[in-house]
């Protein structure tokens, strides 16, 4: 769960001690004063790799080492995409340290009362601005980047690409091959050549030198006793979080209880990271419970996660590590569809169980089911389906009145497949219903919208899209004047689409509808309390929402299904136990269960409408 | 996991938190409500006013049912207990008596509420404390949440059931055209859940609920004049169904008159009161009026109205049956299972789960009650009901 706090409480060093004095593996998250972003992984007790803002690696340390404001987010568990940083933490900590100092006198003994702070001095909000820091100028100067930033969502140098040899599918079920990362991300930094020698001179003297340096190596040596205390106290509530001998069923020769390693793969960095942290979170709270009951047939549940940054092309990679470095038991919640497309087929030839992925693409839901992959969500066939009934029963509209607004890929196809099926069933066609789209990861919607504005009586569109370009879609054609109701399927995160058009002022008259394969997150329902109760107790500052209720609910039907599976356990043993779970009434309204013939858990979906003050209520979609 | 905000604060986060559980401990020992000899449970409705005779039937129901099993020892060795105060079916009044009940009378749950306007006033205070309510004498749709929220269980079918039963009918029985049938409702949350079920059904004879005739009245008026030109403007119209309480449907139906209507109400109208004020009016009034019921005729020969009445005689002698005291009754006899499933350690949290196992009781009301961690509705059955011209009801087939 999430660890979250303030850097003027917590010291960056303090926090990263935290997690190298246990050789732990987390993911550290960063805002800084001036709304920098930064990430920086923890690998089995070392920093392998860094950003914030424009500034990758050791730069991006010593920037996150001069901040006395700011927030923090750790998520435990989240492997670094690829290592740039290959020293250990204590030299690094000390070098840049001594660095930071000698960049500090240089900037006081210049005796420039203020220097001029591009970026910190950008006006983003009025009132004061929070920074008594003083801004590393120099750290910029080295990597010249003086000038705005790039943009911080991709993460830093990614691992080189996969060499093909590395994905050979031998089931041949990758239709869709990953697409190719040149066409859509931007251009990736160099990774940075860290050659530095460890330092000369003696660090020690350096550090005491300054008032900084002392107060800094004073709080490392507080963290370090702080953080065994803490580490203590989670292993006497039996949460403790060893950091290695991680090895699937195998009880680990170091922890004192045996463990199941389970693995995801989803976006933890870019525009979609919400929905992995979501995922993640839910499904934690789910495993976190079944840990405080003692485990599961003996063993505690623990998830690693990897971030693939939503791109197939990393998500084989990601899959290759969970199951040949890792040696995970099964991959639980991973994220996308397209990921999945690309990454399944290895989970598939080496028969590792593939459950509960928050993706409602077609890949995942064969007919008959892939014997080893389980799904608790309806697909996006069936959502698009659910809202085309909607706008055809409910709102009585005919298809030529519809259009589809799709993402150019699974998660578009699998919805326009369902609104035909649908269609197909009422005795209507798909033919008269206006088809556009946009590419994915990007929100090119102009087109799409002004294909829309040209047909004369439309009412509705059927959108199956992220937040991004559906938010942009439906502001350009309110703006245009046109009168349509919006259906948008679970994966646009309802959460941030509210977000985004609330912000941009577009009017709202019961006309956004976005439908839910779980139930609204405020609701009474006996488990949602009970997700509610957890997620105030493990994840504090976390908002309840339906991405992490989704990962809870999936995580449940998980844990119900081991416990069944009893202290013997194999993947092949958890099929058989799946197939066989029928009828499982976790208080949603709908039983859960799966046959050798039906992969899926549930087929209900809920609908919602987007009110006009940002919150939504559930509206029938009979 | 990560249950502390930054690790300075731990130890005294971790020092509060085993105060907050041995807090917790020492008082789940003692269950609000609940003794070793007897549990008492709260009830709100109007015990005044022109709707004091739901509050009194209901509470007459319960407190038989009650009397029933108390007289056979109580349960688990607990005496049943009523503590039923009158809120005027006012909403406001209502929060503040239900926080007496909680809070002065600490009752373990409530039963058998009555007003929808009022229950909605109150039913946040109620989730927030985890105060389970039983039973309610409401078909309203914010009672039967999907999921169903956790401390609400329902015995009866909701209104929007009675409204689908009752266009059913209309269209397949009586052969009417969707076009040919009208709405009148009170323009609150009891006429949009009848209304739900309505349009619902006219769907599923694909027929447009926007073209059918919507109209009402102003909850606590009886002002159906505009209402009832709207109607008599239309001629083709055979039906009305009609999500009132008796005052304006009485107004509707004697303006009406000579337009040849079949007119239809939901349970929550009260057949009798709709009978007496329709007979008051002339013999011509009550007779073909319709009206759907969510228990049984309290006059069936059935085993469960049969165990009513005579429960009725012995400690009621001076009451005759009615539909509302045989639904509080059975839904005190759906309450009582669930408290002996509970047996001794009765808590909220375990008769929830006890109530959550009843699967097919059978009362002998021609419907096994069934609930379940998704399902907290006992009985989905509508039962139909005809006037005669004195205002008294006989038994409709409604299929």
């Amino acid at each position: 769960m999430a660890l979250i706090g303030e850097l003027s409480e917590t010291h960056f060093s303090d926090l990263i001690q935290l997690y190298v004095t246990g050789r732990q593996t987390a993911a550290v998250w960063l805002t800084a004063p001036n709304h920098e972003e930064g990430v920086f992984y923890v690998l089995q007790g070392d920093v392998v790799d860094a950003q914030l803002g424009p500034l990758v690696g050791r730069d991006a340390i010593r920037r996150a080492l001069s901040l006395s404001g700011g927030s923090f987010r750790v998520e435990p568990d989240v492997v670094a995409p690829s290592r740039t940083i290959h020293q250990k933490w204590t030299h690094v900590l000390l070098d840049e340290l001594v660095k930071l100092d000698e960049e500090q006198q240089r900037l006081s003994g210049k005796a420039v009362p203020a220097p001029p702070q591009p970026r910190a001095s950008k006006a983003r909000g009025p009132g004061p601005t929070p920074t008594p820091a003083p801004v590393p100028l120099a750290a910029r100067g080295e990597t010249g980047a003086l000038e705005p930033a790039p943009a911080p969502a991709m993460p830093t140098p990614t691992a080189t690409p996969p060499p093909l040899a590395l994905t050979p599918p031998a089931v041949p079920l990758a239709a869709a091959p990953p697409v190719p990362l040149a066409a859509t991300a931007p251009p990736v930094p160099e990774p940075e050549k860290e050659a530095a020698p460890l330092f000369s001179k003696p660090p020690s003297r350096a550090l005491w030198a300054s008032p900084a340096g002392r107060a800094a190596l004073v709080g490392a040596s507080v963290a370090v006793i702080v953080a065994g205390f803490v580490l203590a106290s989670q292993k006497r509530s039996g949460l403790a979080r060893p950091a290695y001998g991680l090895a699937g069923v195998e009880p680990t020769p170091t922890a004192s209880s045996p463990e199941l390693l389970l693995g995801m793969s989803a976006a933890f960095s870019g525009a979609n990271r919400e929905i992995g942290r979501g995922m993640k979170t839910g499904l934690e709270l789910a495993f976190a419970a079944a840990n405080e009951a003692g485990g599961v047939g003996g063993r505690k549940l623990r998830l690693v996660a990897l971030d693939d940054g939503n791109e197939p092309s990393r998500a084989a990679p990601a899959m290759r590590e969970l199951l040949d470095d890792r040696k995970v038991f099964a991959v639980v919640g991973s994220v996308g569809s397209a990921g999945a497309a690309a990454a399944l087929p290895l989970a598939l030839e080496r028969k590792v169980v593939y459950f509960g992925a928050m993706a409602g693409g077609d890949v995942l839901r064969r007919s008959p089911p892939d014997r080893y992959v389980f799904n608790f969500r309806p697909g996006y066939g069936e959502e698009a389906a659910a809202a085309v009934r909607y706008l055809t029963k409910v709102r009585r509209f005919e298809p030529e009145e519809l259009a589809f607004f799709g993402q150019d890929d699974g998660y578009g196809e699998a919805g326009w497949n369902g609104l035909a099926r649908e269609l197909d069933r009422e005795g209507k066609s798909a033919h008269a219903v206006l088809r556009t789209g946009y590419r994915r990861n990007t929100a090119d919607v102009g087109k799409a919208v002004a294909k829309i504005r040209k047909k004369k009586g439309l009412k509705a569109v059927v959108m199956l899209a992220t937040y991004e370009p559906a938010s942009r879609f439906i502001q350009a054609l309110k703006e245009s004047g046109s009168h349509l109701v919006y259906t948008n399927a679970s994966a646009v995160e309802a959460g941030v689409l509210a977000e985004r058009l609330m912000e941009a002022r577009v009017p709202l008259a019961d006309d956004v509808v976005v439908t839910q394969v779980v139930p609204l997150p405020t609701s009474q329902a006996s488990s949602v309390i009970e997700y509610r109760r957890l997620l105030a107790t493990h994840a504090q500052g976390e908002n309840p929402g339906p991405l992490s209720l989704e990962g809870y609910l999936a995580g449940r039907l998980f844990v119900e299904a081991l416990k069944r599976a009893g202290p013997e356990l194999s993947g092949e043993r958890l099929v058989s136990i799946l197939e066989d779970l029928h009828d499982l009434d976790l208080g949603i309204g709908v039983r859960l269960g799966f046959s050798p013939s039906e992969h899926q858990a549930s087929h209900k979906i809920w609908g919602t409408l987007l009110q006009p003050n940002g919150t939504y209520r559930s509206v029938d979609l009979e | 996991m990560h249950a502390l905000r930054t690790p300075r604060s731990s130890p005294a986060r971790w020092a509060l938190g085993v105060l907050a559980m041995l807090a917790a401990g020492a008082a789940s020992a003692e269950v609000q409500g609940v003794s070793p000899t007897e549990v008492t449970f709260g009830m709100s409705a109007a015990f005044s006013g022109t709707a004091k005779e739901l509050g009194r039937q209901t509470r007459l129901g319960f407190e038989v049912a009650f009397a029933g099993a108390n007289d056979a020892g109580g349960i688990a060795g607990r005496k049943l207990h009523l503590v039923a105060l009158d809120d005027n079916n006012e909403p406001k009044r209502a929060v503040a008596v239900v926080r007496e009940l909680v809070e002065a009378k600490r009752v373990f749950a409530l039963v058998g509420t009555v007003g929808s306007a009022a229950i909605q006033a109150y039913l946040p205070y109620l989730q927030e404390k985890g105060i389970l309510m039983f039973g309610s004498l409401s078909g309203a749709d914010f009672l039967r949440n999907d999921p169903p929220d956790r401390w609400v269980f329902n015995f009866r079918a909701s209104y929007a059931e009675e409204t689908e039963a009752l266009v059913r009918y209309l269209v397949k029985v009586r052969r009417f055209q969707p076009a040919q049938i009208a709405f009148f409702e009170q323009q609150d949350s009891y006429g949009a859940a009848g209304w739900r079920g309505f349009a619902r059904q006219l769907r599923r004879f694909d027929a447009d609920p926007d073209h059918v005739l919507r109209v009402g009245y102003q909850r606590n008026t009886v002002d159906v004049e505009a209402a009832a030109k709207k109607i008599r403007a239309n001629p083709h119209l055979k039906a009305v169904v009609m999500v009132a309480t008796h005052h304006p449907a009485a107004k509707l139906i004697e303006r009406l008159k000579g337009m040849n209507l079949v007119f239809t109400n939901v349970s929550a109208v009260v057949g009798r009161e709709l009978g007496d004020e329709l007979a008051r009016l002339g013999p011509k009034f009550a007779e073909g009026v319709v009206v759907t019921q969510v228990v049984p005729p309290p006059t069936s020969r059935s085993t469960a109205v049969l165990k009513y009445q005579e429960a009725l005689k012995k400690y009621a002698p001076n009451e005759r049956p009615d539909f509302l005291s045989l639904e509080g009754y059975l839904a005190g006899q759906v309450l009582l299972e669930g408290l002996r499933r509970a047996g001794e350690k009765l808590t909220t949290d375990s008769l929830v789960e006890a109530l959550e196992g009843i699967k097919n009781l059978e009362l002998g009301i021609g419907v096994p009650i069934s609930f379940g961690p998704s399902e907290h509705q006992g009985s989905h059955k509508v039962w139909g009901t005809v006037l005669d011209q004195a205002g008294n009801f006989r038994p409709l087939d409604l299929e």
